[in-house]
């Protein structure tokens, strides 16, 4: 049996902190190939323009490369034929990424009332009742955003009430396995 | 002999005459099942046809290029085959419209009251909008209801619809041509799907 020793380090901070993360991630869609690029929406309802902006309803599902998105609403922003980006609301938005370092993948999960993702900036955004979870860290706050670009979260909280809140999860790296 | 003579004669008076009564009744029964066959029969057919349907202010609402044109008068439909629906619309955007025949109904329109004026396109229909002589977008559905009035393009069946870098599946659709604003339903079995592909990578 593999046993793994977690400590986990907590801590909040004050009102409207802002917290910079620096993520040792490169790049949360690899942008090479049509089908990493290529973004597929499923849903019940759409309503808009095929050239501009639209919004899709009803149990909606987005993918694009590693990203998948849960929402009930999602507003589609396109200029010139081309994908600019969403803003996804629901009770909450479901989001879930893979993110490729140079020695493995990890799978971020992140939930909010409010999701905005810029595909020209490489940008999420999350408001509302955010939580950003890996394997390494927890994040809560009222506002996210992911810059994946630049490798950086930061959390920032709008009230003294809903404080950003910060776990860091220290994982053994080099679990030994123990006999029982 | 004269009594049997009598009664032989009023029998061939009575059978004779039932069978002259019998036989005009039929006679303009068919009469009157004939003429009913032939009102929806079409009173006018034109070969190689451009029709053109203009609207209260004048403006031409769409021009239509069909093989054969027919018409009935009294049921006010007018039908073309091979048609093609050329509808041209503000800065030069053309909205082409190709079927394997239409139906024009309640084009002599008397009353509000009455059914809004249609054009219902059969079988495969085949949608391009070309704008500066460019497809923009292209549409294939089947059987289309084409609001002219409205400039409204309807269908309660799946339709496919392709952009420069995306594509569309609905289960059905309602399209508005001036506002360029579609209205894509799903089913439980056929959800709306969108695939938006960067133009960088096509």
């Amino acid at each position: 049996m593999w046993k793994l020793n977690t400590h986990r380090n907590q801590f909040n901070n004050n009102f409207c902190a802002v917290v910079f993360l620096l993520l040792a991630y490169s790049g949360v869609v690899n942008a090479d190939d049509s089908n990493e690029q290529t973004l597929r929406i499923s849903a019940d309802d759409f309503r808009g323009s095929i050239n501009g902006s639209a919004v899709v309803s009803g149990n909606v599902e987005l993918t694009r490369g590693s990203l998948k998105l849960q929402a009930d609403n999602v507003t589609l922003q396109v200029e010139n034929d081309t994908f600019q980006g969403i803003e996804a609301t629901g009770n909450p938005v479901l989001l879930e990424i893979s993110l490729t370092t140079d020695e493995k993948q990890r799978t971020v999960q992140a939930e909010a009332t409010s999701v905005i993702y810029s595909v020209t900036e490489d940008q999420i955004e999350f408001e509302g009742d955010a939580r950003v979870e890996s394997d390494e860290v927890t994040i809560t706050g009222n506002k996210i955003r992911l810059d994946v670009r630049e490798n950086e979260i930061e959390a920032e909280s709008l009230d003294s009430e809903n404080q950003v809140e910060v776990i860091l999860h220290s994982l053994d790296a080099d679990p030994k396995p123990t006999n029982e | 002999m004269k009594q049997r003579i009598i009664a032989a004669t009023m029998i061939v008076f009575i059978v004779g005459g039932g069978a002259w009564f019998l036989s005009t009744r039929l006679s303009s029964e068919n009469e009157q099942s004939s003429v009913e066959d032939l009102r929806d029969e079409p009173n006018i057919r034109i070969g190689n046809v451009e029709l053109l349907e203009y609207g209260d202010d004048g403006t031409v609402l769409y021009k239509a290029v069909a093989s054969t044109m027919e018409h009935s008068q009294h049921s006010d439909v007018v039908t073309l085959n091979s048609i093609d629906l050329l509808v041209e619309l503000e800065g030069e955007t053309n909205w082409n419209l190709e079927a394997s025949a239409a139906i024009i109904r309640n084009a002599n329109l008397q009353s509000e009251t009455e059914e809004r004026a249609k054009i219902d396109l059969v079988g495969d229909v085949h949608v391009v909008n070309e704008r500066d002589q460019k497809t923009v977008l292209s549409l294939i559905g089947r059987d289309l209801t084409y609001f002219p009035d409205e400039q409204v393009l309807e269908s309660q069946y799946p339709v496919t619809i392709q952009s420069e870098s995306a594509t569309f599946y609905a289960n059905s659709f309602e399209f508005d041509l001036k506002s360029n604003e579609f209205h894509l339903i799903g089913s439980k079995t056929n959800r709306v799907e969108i695939e938006y592909t960067p133009k960088s990578v096509q």
